[in-house]
């Protein structure tokens, strides 16, 4: 009556659950490619965190979707895994085929595809962008969660749409769109110290402002702004202790232009000009976390906009 | 009187953001809280609790990696008592799925832990992690009930075979019906508790059997599901034989009767001996069975309905009257299409009683499977792996069924269309306004006749007579049992041939 694709191996001793690995994040991939011991850094119910030095890969079943430090699995996705076993602490032992956490569950990952989000769209217009980021906004109104930074898209607008924690954030924001604006037209501007305040900043497992500042490096990428990513990236690379393990390690991903997939695939959709159809875009930005997608969504937007403002006459 | 601060920090303590922020909502909303937050413990994060005068203190040795509770409320006792609430939240097992709800076990040991009484624990997760769950739970003294399906056969073997030497009885897996007690588990219905024991390999054939008990007056001591492969030869019937045991033991049982498909020949042999040793009457029902010889005090039935009706005391009448219905055009053949499988065996064990030609997806001995060709009679069991892969049940979604049921009552060769109703807890909330949907989508004129069971009673929430009723009001024709369906749908295509 239930249903599930993966299959049990017993033993004599005990049972080790065996599951396929079905897709791996690049910088996951990465991890795994020379990791050998880690340990299980936090565990949800629909995943875990397993950490090797400073890397985390983070592992579920068969709905979890695509992001650079996931591992997907044949793993059944009604699977609980705060309840199925793994504890923060156990061991993990990586090898060039197989992740074996505690002797319990063994994950094979030799054959399983890497995921990696589209390179960066170009030619990129001015005018498909405004238009894709209207259409966002419109389809955005009224559906920004109150707490975290979501808030800064309609703000920057001018609307009233802010979270608790934005009138703290908000100086920062504000040197952060600043800054934007003239390092996409002068190369040589340089990040100020206060966007670093961003970090380890606002509610939630990955802090609303290093959410924040990951969108606004993974829009950068996107749109072949890639020197600025970087130098965003110096800024915030000093600072990164300020915050948590989790959070550094999806921030390094964003410092490479990674994020989850329902952030590239909105920012897709409005670098490429579409003016509606975004709802189920935000249906999934809005499974990320609490907050964190529109956090990261934030980031994006300022971003765009910056690059917007900066093509259009000083 | 001044507010006073609390902070307590977690180490290491990483929960995901809705589960801190519900928790978040959950301690600001307590009387006398002024202010709280559960935040990651970042310098930028302190600095803002230090700000909304959150911080007792210096807040020294904790960091981003750190969960900080920080509590500002009006007085000591409330402060506590918040403190003591955050930190009754994040001790307790962690689950999106509890969202808002009240707090729930997650692991049978904790389980066991808040009701050491228990003596079953009932198993519906993913089938890979099953037979682990249904481990724990017997060398924990427990009985385990499995729900769950896509369980190795070699697993449920080696299973049974812990759970005998240790005493413990496995129902299952694929177990979707049982009632012990009185209590009804999973897919059942509320009949009265009385001295009738089941044991049934499938879970329809307990809950006809059981609600026809009802209707005629008895009640049920125990139904016990024990799993569809149990009779056959890997498991060796190691479940029925313990529940045979159990039910010859238990007082509260006079009547035993035990319902399956035929078991493999060296099962039989061994359940044929160990009811033949059972000191009360016993029925047993194996649908599509040839004729068995037990012992005087067993009888053997051959559907569902005469098994019920020999275990309230009562011989098995002749169908009741099938109405007279005159049938549309060249209309000659019967289809049925079911939601429960020992429903379908049962329809096919009659009609091939009958001497006709039979075609079902789910064959009985005897029986052709439905890929050899289209027959006169095609019975289809639509709960089947192949119709429900990746779906609800159809006793959960009826809408399983209605393409099938679509084309069917299009059909200008279909004369009589079989259709199985079963209610109670866990299914659908009204299967017959479904099907009456259904059947208005094409004029009366036009259509087969309809001819419908209904497994249930009028204790289960949708009320059997609710349900005839509404088929009644669209032209069904609602016979008392399954095997009456049969029977009729039979009637009343030889009364129109030697029309």
């Amino acid at each position: 009556m239930g249903g599930a694709a993966a299959r049990v191996a017993p033993t004599t001793a005990f049972e080790v659950f065996e599951f396929q690995a079905t897709r791996i994040g690049c910088v996951a991939a990465d991890t795994l490619s020379t990791a050998r011991t880690g340990r299980v850094a936090a565990v949800f119910d629909g995943g875990f965190y397993i950490q090797f030095g400073p890397a985390l890969v983070f592992l579920g079943g068969v709905d979890l979707a695509s992001g650079p430090l996931n591992l997907a699995t044949s793993a059944p996705g009604s699977t609980h895994w705060n309840s199925a076993g793994p504890r923060v602490g156990d061991p993990v032992l990586a090898g060039e085929r197989s992740l074996i956490v505690k002797s319990r569950f063994r994950f094979e990952i030799g054959s399983a595809p890497v995921w990696r989000p589209e390179g960066r769209l170009s030619p990129l217009r001015p005018e498909d962008l405004s238009r894709g980021l209207a259409g966002f906004r419109e389809a955005a109104t009224g559906r920004i969660p109150i707490e975290g930074l979501g808030g800064s898209i309609a703000r920057s607008r001018g609307a009233g749409e802010t979270g608790r924690g934005f009138d703290v954030a908000e100086p920062s924001i504000g040197a952060l769109r600043s800054w934007l604006i003239d390092a996409f037209r002068n190369q040589d501007a340089t990040c100020p110290l206060e966007v670093a305040r961003l970090i380890g900043l606002g509610p939630g497992l990955t802090p609303s402002g290093d959410d924040l500042l990951g969108g606004a490096m993974i829009a950068a990428h996107a749109i072949g702004e890639s020197p600025v990513a970087g130098r965003l990236w110096d800024r915030i690379r000093p600072d990164l202790a300020l915050t948590g393990v989790i959070s550094r390690a999806h921030l390094r991903a964003a410092g490479d232009g990674f994020g989850h997939e329902a952030i590239h695939r909105l920012l897709t959709a409005m670098l490429t000009g579409q003016a509606v159809g975004y709802g189920r875009l935000i249906d999934e930005i809005d499974r990320i976390g609490h907050s964190s997608g529109w956090d990261a969504l934030a980031g994006v937007v300022l971003v765009l906009e910056a690059w917007v403002v900066s093509r259009s006459s000083p | 009187m001044s507010a006073v601060v609390i902070n307590r920090a977690r180490k290491g303590l990483y929960l995901d953001s809705v589960v801190l922020m519900r928790f978040s909502r959950t301690i600001v909303a307590l009387d006398g809280v002024e202010e709280a937050a559960l935040m990651m413990a970042t310098p930028a994060n302190l600095e803002i609790m230090r700000d909304a005068g959150l911080l007792d203190g210096e807040a020294v040795g904790v960091g981003g990696g750190d969960l900080m509770i920080a509590i500002r409320a009006r007085d000591a006792d409330a402060a506590e008592n918040a403190l003591a609430m955050a930190e009754g939240l994040l001790d307790q097992p962690r689950s999106a799925a509890a969202n808002g709800a009240a707090w729930r076990p997650r692991t049978i040991r904790t389980a066991l832990e808040q009701r050491p009484g228990a003596n079953l624990a009932l198993i519906s997760v993913p089938g890979d992690f099953a037979v682990s769950e249904a481990r724990k739970a017997i060398r924990r003294g427990l009985h385990a009930m499995i729900f769950s399906d896509n369980v190795p056969l070699e697993e449920e073997v080696a299973l049974k075979r812990e759970a005998r030497d240790l005493g413990r009885l496995v129902m299952g897996p694929d177990c979707g019906t049982a009632i012990i007690n009185g209590t009804p588990i999973a897919f059942a219905n509320r009949v009265p508790k009385g001295d009738v024991g089941i044991i049934g390999a499938s879970g329809t054939g307990i809950q006809e059997v059981s609600c026809l008990i009802a209707r005629h007056g008895g009640g049920i001591s125990h139904a016990i599901g024990v799993g569809g492969r149990d009779l056959g030869e890997a498991v060796g019937g190691i479940s029925t034989l313990m529940a045979l045991d159990a039910l010859a033991n238990d007082a509260s049982t006079k009547h035993i009767v035990l319902i399956s498909k035929p078991p493999s020949p060296s099962v039989m042999e061994a359940v044929s001996a160990r009811v033949a040793a059972v000191e009360k009457p016993v029925t047993v029902c194996f649908i599509g069975a040839e004729a068995v010889t037990v012992s005087s005090d067993v009888v053997q039935t051959f559907t569902l309905k005469d098994a019920a009706m020999r275990a309230v005391g009562t011989e098995p009448d002749a169908a009741a009257v099938c109405p007279t219905v005159p049938l549309n055009g060249k209309r000659r053949k019967i289809r049925g299409l079911f939601s429960g499988g020992t429903l379908c065996a049962e329809a096919q064990a009659i009609m091939l009683g009958a001497g006709d030609d039979v075609a079902s997806n789910a064959p009985i001995p005897g029986v052709s499977p439905v890929g050899d060709g289209e027959g006169m009679i095609t019975l289809l069991d639509l709960g089947d792996d192949a119709y429900t892969r990746g779906r609800p049940h159809p006793m959960i979604d009826p809408e399983v069924r209605d393409a099938p049921i679509a084309a069917t009552f299009e059909d200008p060769e279909v004369a009589v269309v079989l259709l199985d109703l079963v209610i109670g807890l866990g299914t659908h909330a009204d299967p017959a306004g479904h099907i009456v949907r259904s059947a208005r989508q094409v004029s009366p004129d036009g259509r087969p006749i309809i001819i419908a069971s209904v497994t249930g009673t009028d204790a289960d929430p949708q009320r059997r007579s609710a349900q005839v009723a509404a088929l009644e009001g669209e032209g069904v024709i609602v016979a008392p049992t399954n095997a009456d369906a049969a029977v009729w749908a039979l009637e009343i295509l030889a009364r129109n041939r030697t029309a």
